[in-house]
């Protein structure tokens, strides 16, 4: 596992929205949306990355990122060893076929005017696969079975589906291209409970049968344990732990992943009655206008001296320290080696900034 | 053909065409079977106007001006003694295909820029819009008769001007829409797939802002037909002796007192014209858009 | 005014509602009975479509008139609430059962501050001259943990968070110190670590208030965390009822037992790739135009345990043994 090159790994990745003002011809700058701010990531062949946060820390944005579909405003991002950053736009847009999105909302990521064989076929269409009238109509039939579709249904529009159909219909259109990273951006977020179980053995499935690697994202702390190998925490545009996702999720090492765990509810009265739920005060600041220091210091229950004075890295924690500590310091020179580990960026497990 | 379209569209069309299906669904709605013959009489009477004309548009009658309508003159005669139901006849040609063409202009002239202004922003967006805002900013005739001013009296130059003076219209209308599917997540996904722009553009963005358009489509069409009988009134448009349904109309006036014909049936060809176009065109956009297009032909939704 | 003996305070009873569609009518709550208790948590849970906040609309008269059939009983606090016309009905939103909505969003007008529109609901119940209401309006800000509750009053819905917002929107719900909160998938919008504050907010409120509370959901964690009794909703029906011990530790019915299975758990500790996939049930709810004869559940059912299922509504039964826990399955899963 250790030896093969990530298939793609982000690196000092920062994506700022600069908010301007609306007058004409002087759209000058009012604020920035720092919304990924200084991110190391990578995602390895064949596995599953989950990236959880609450809304507004910029995993959403990570994600496109990472499929240049937003450009970052700094940092690289390398897609099976070669930095995106350097490939024209046709280049760049024939390596779309090897990344694919799912999209969160199934009601607004169809094209409501066109038909869901028109919606699925049109990256084979843009790629130029599987030419021709009649081997594409077979392509399309093919996807729409894969992901439990009935292929006579190609030519209705998405509104005449349900939001757990209209969901395969993203998926059946994410891998037409046949991709080898797909991002799912909250692929289950805005489905029914057991519409979201059925898509998530279907998205478990397809990895399994077509050997995907994805970026699982999602707010919902229990849906990332059920799929994902690693688990990313990310807070006001940054990781603040990252590690294999039962050592992530089972023995939290950074404050705000110990909520986010402790304020999940467990299906059971006897779990949540047994529960010491760390309830925390206050809200997310704004990502326009983040903390000094540590950017969890404002609602953290664990805060002290260094806090406000320096900004955490990730650190090695727990049991992973025979890694080797100091490869993880300055994680944009770190290599998949060190970062195998279960880290975190919290100066309780040592003052690095 | 009524009843043709309401057997057939039970029939499992699968692999009917979509204009096919269009034209069928339309049909199913009594006012736009309504509008579609009033279009179609208007369109025939525009192109055979000669033939189906009981007299010609400059025949005088001596000594029979501003007759009242009568078996002979069914809407009366005017100042000069010419059958109005006759020049009505005429005029629908030049009402139709100044309407027409000029709307023409400004909806692919009006529609690209919104299209671009919307789409691209920044910049580009800028300066059409500002242009675009200029030209809004005159009064729609004073700008239209400066135009003709430059360009010359006559029929085809006043279609071109108002064509330009209805442009700014479709540009707000088309950026309007596009600004909000610009941001939709459909653009994105397709965006994701490896779609460039033009394709972004003519397959999706497009499709999904043709609905104000449609409408906007009809409503300029009105405008259009009296913004020519206005200009043909201070002499630009159309020139006498050739009748235009805004030329009667303008003239009419002036006669409104002795003779209330010559005003009136110009005027309900424009209205009868107009409404055609908006009922026709309401439906043409609840047909085309494919949420509507289930609820009419009866399929549920969340199947 | 309370009930001495300690009596529900609202009683449904064979709740009944109907939609004129184009297509036919569509019955979406069939036959819905329960309890509130001062001072309990009912939870209704069910899936989109289950009729779970249709019933609830019902209750407060807020279903559109012309095409809603609404039949059954309701009686809060004596007094029959089906079947009362919009004047009467208004008497009883906010001042006896009050309610809160997902979307703090959007359930907020837009142009008005919140204290404008929280003097304005406090007025609603109880003519107070406005600086007094407004000082209530300050307090009730403070009990529903805004800081600085003075200068919020002046906020605009858009500068506050989600969080804050939902808390504002208890404010208003709290207005008319009502006797029954209805929450309708009240933190559904909110993320996990503000959804603790606001269940935190409302046990306690409810608490202080000994409010009767109805917690509509299809969440089951936060169900188990906060109800007293849980009502499964399936097709209009209820499917399953008990204490939230017996239906999360006994489940019986099949879609019950389909919707904990199919809920992923954290505290699981096997890695991702050796646990079991979730378990699903195929297909969709049945459409409520063409309600499907005997269980609504039939075509999605793993069990089918009997030839009656097909044909013959299972009746909702008490489990044997389980005192208050009934089920509406023919079927008897082993080892209950």
């Amino acid at each position: 596992m250790a030896g093969e090159p990530p298939l793609v790994r982000a690196s000092g990745l920062h994506v700022h929205f600069p908010m301007r003002s609306q007058m004409p011809f002087r759209r000058s700058v009012t604020e920035v949306v720092r919304a990924v701010d200084g991110v190391d990531l990578h995602v390895r062949r064949g596995e599953t990355l989950g990236l959880v946060g609450e809304s507004g820390c910029g995993k959403s944005t990570l994600g496109q990122a990472l499929v240049r579909l937003i450009d970052p405003s700094a940092g690289t991002v390398e897609f099976d060893g070669v930095d995106t950053a350097t490939l024209s736009a046709s280049a760049l847009r024939s390596l779309r076929r090897r990344m694919a999105v799912i999209f969160q909302d199934p009601f607004a990521s169809l094209d409501p005017r066109r038909t869901v064989g028109d919606t699925i076929g049109e990256p084979l269409a843009i790629h130029g696969l599987h030419r021709g009238r009649r081997r594409r109509r077979a392509r399309i039939g093919e996807l729409m079975e894969v992901v439990g579709l009935d292929p006579d249904h190609r030519g209705r529009y998405p509104h005449e589906f349900s939001g757990g159909q209209r969901q395969r219909v993203g998926i059946a259109r994410a891998l037409a291209g046949e991709p080898e990273f797909v991002v799912c951006d909250e692929p289950i977020a805005s489905l029914d409970v057991s519409v979201q179980a059925q898509v998530m053995n279907l998205l478990v499935r397809l990895q399994r049968d077509f050997g995907l690697t994805y970026l699982f994202v999602s707010h919902d702390l229990a849906a990332v344990r059920q799929v994902a190998d690693r688990v990313a925490v990310m807070y006001l545009g940054r990781i603040v732990e990252i590690g294999a996702a039962p050592s992530v999720v089972d023995d939290p090492q950074h404050p705000y992943t110990e909520a986010l765990v402790s304020a999940v509810p467990a299906p059971s009265p006897r779990k949540e009655r047994a529960r010491d739920r760390i309830v925390l005060g206050g809200d997310i600041p704004s990502p326009a206008a983040p903390p000094s220091g540590c950017r969890f210091r404002t609602r953290c229950p664990k805060v002290f001296d260094p806090c406000p004075h320096y900004d955490p890295v990730l650190q090695p924690v727990g049991g992973d320290d025979a890694l080797g500590g100091d490869d993880a310091v300055g994680g944009d020179t770190g290599d998949a080696d060190a970062a195998q580990g279960h880290q975190a960026a919290c100066h309780l497990h040592g003052v690095r900034g | 053909m009524r009843d043709e379209a309401l057997d057939a569209l039970p029939v499992e069309g699968k692999h009917r065409s979509r204009w096919v299906e269009t034209l069928l669904l339309l049909g199913r709605n009594p006012m736009a079977l309504v509008s579609g013959a009033v279009l179609f009489a208007l369109v025939v009477v525009a192109v055979f106007g000669a033939a189906v004309a009981p007299y010609g548009y400059n025949e005088q009658f001596a000594g029979g001006q501003l007759e009242a309508p009568s078996g002979q003159h069914w809407f009366g005669t005017d100042e000069f003694g010419r059958d109005v139901f006759s020049r009505v006849l005429f005029g629908a040609e030049v009402s139709l295909r100044v309407g027409l063409v000029a709307v023409g202009i400004s909806l692919v002239a009006g529609v690209l820029m919104g299209l671009l202004a919307g789409y691209f922003g920044r910049w580009l967006d800028d300066v059409l819009m500002r242009f675009s805002d200029m030209l809004f900013a005159f009064p729609a005739m004073l700008m239209a008769i400066a135009i003709l001013a430059i360009l010359g009296p006559g029929e085809n130059n006043a279609m071109i001007a108002i064509g330009i003076v209805y442009t700014p219209i479709f540009a707000r209308v088309t950026r309007a829409s596009v600004l909000s599917v610009r941001e939709e997540i459909y653009i994105r996904a397709s965006r994701a797939s490896g779609a460039g722009n033009t394709r972004v553009l003519a397959r999706h963005v497009l499709p999904n802002v043709s609905a104000p358009i449609i409408v906007q489509t009809t409503v300029s069409l009105a405008f259009a037909i009296l913004s020519e009988a206005a200009l043909s009134f201070v002499g630009l448009g159309t020139q006498p002796p050739d009748p235009s349904w805004g030329r009667m109309l303008s003239e009419g006036r002036g006669f409104i007192e002795q003779a209330w014909w010559m005003a009136l049936f110009p005027g309900l060809a424009i209205f009868v014209t107009v409404l055609a176009f908006n009922v026709l065109g309401d439906a043409l956009r609840d047909v085309l858009d494919p949420r509507q297009r289930s609820a009419l032909s009866g399929k549920g939704g969340g199947a | 005014m309370r009930d001495e003996q300690g009596g529900p305070v609202l009683s449904v009873r064979d709740l009944r509602v109907a939609f004129r569609t184009p297509r036919g009518l569509a019955r979406v709550v069939n036959g819905l009975s329960y309890d509130v208790e001062p001072g309990r948590t009912l939870a209704i849970v069910g899936e989109s479509g289950s009729g779970k906040s249709v019933g609830a609309l019902a209750l407060l008269g807020l279903l559109p008139g012309d095409v809603a059939r609404i039949s059954g009983s309701a009686v809060f606090d004596g007094y029959e609430l089906i079947g009362r016309d919009e004047e009467e009905m208004r008497a009883v939103r906010g001042a006896g059962v009050g309610m809160v909505f997902q979307d703090p969003a959007t359930s907020l007008n837009p142009v008005l501050t919140v204290g404008r529109q929280l003097v304005e609901a406090l007025r609603a119940h109880a003519s107070m001259p406005k600086d007094v209401a407004r000082a209530r309006a300050e307090e009730l800000l403070a009990e529903v943990g805004i800081p600085d509750p003075r200068s919020r009053l002046e906020a605009y819905p858009h500068q506050l968070s989600g969080g804050m917002r939902q808390r504002v929107m208890i404010a208003i719900a709290l207005a008319g110190q009502p006797r029954v909160l209805i929450a309708d998938e009240a933190t559904t919008a909110l993320d996990v670590t503000v959804q603790a504050q606001i269940l935190d907010l409302l046990m306690r409120l409810q608490k202080e208030h000994s409010t009767g509370v109805i917690w509509i959901t299809h969440d089951l964690g936060v169900v188990a965390g906060i109800a007293d009794h849980v009502l499964v909703m399936y097709a209009g029906r209820c499917v399953e009822e008990g204490s939230v011990d017996a239906l999360f530790e006994r489940p019986v019915h099949p879609y019950t037992r389909g919707l904990l299975g199919a809920t992923p758990v954290v505290d699981d500790p096997r890695p991702a790739r050796e646990r079991d996939l979730l378990v699903t049930m195929p297909g969709l709810p049945p459409d409520p135009v063409e309600l499907p004869e005997g269980c609504a559940f039939y075509p999605r059912c793993p069990v089918r345990a009997d030839v009656r299922c097909r044909t013959e509504e299972p009746p909702l039964a008490s489990v044997a043994g389980d005192p208050g826990h009934r089920a509406a399955t023919f079927y008897t899963p082993e080892g209950v």
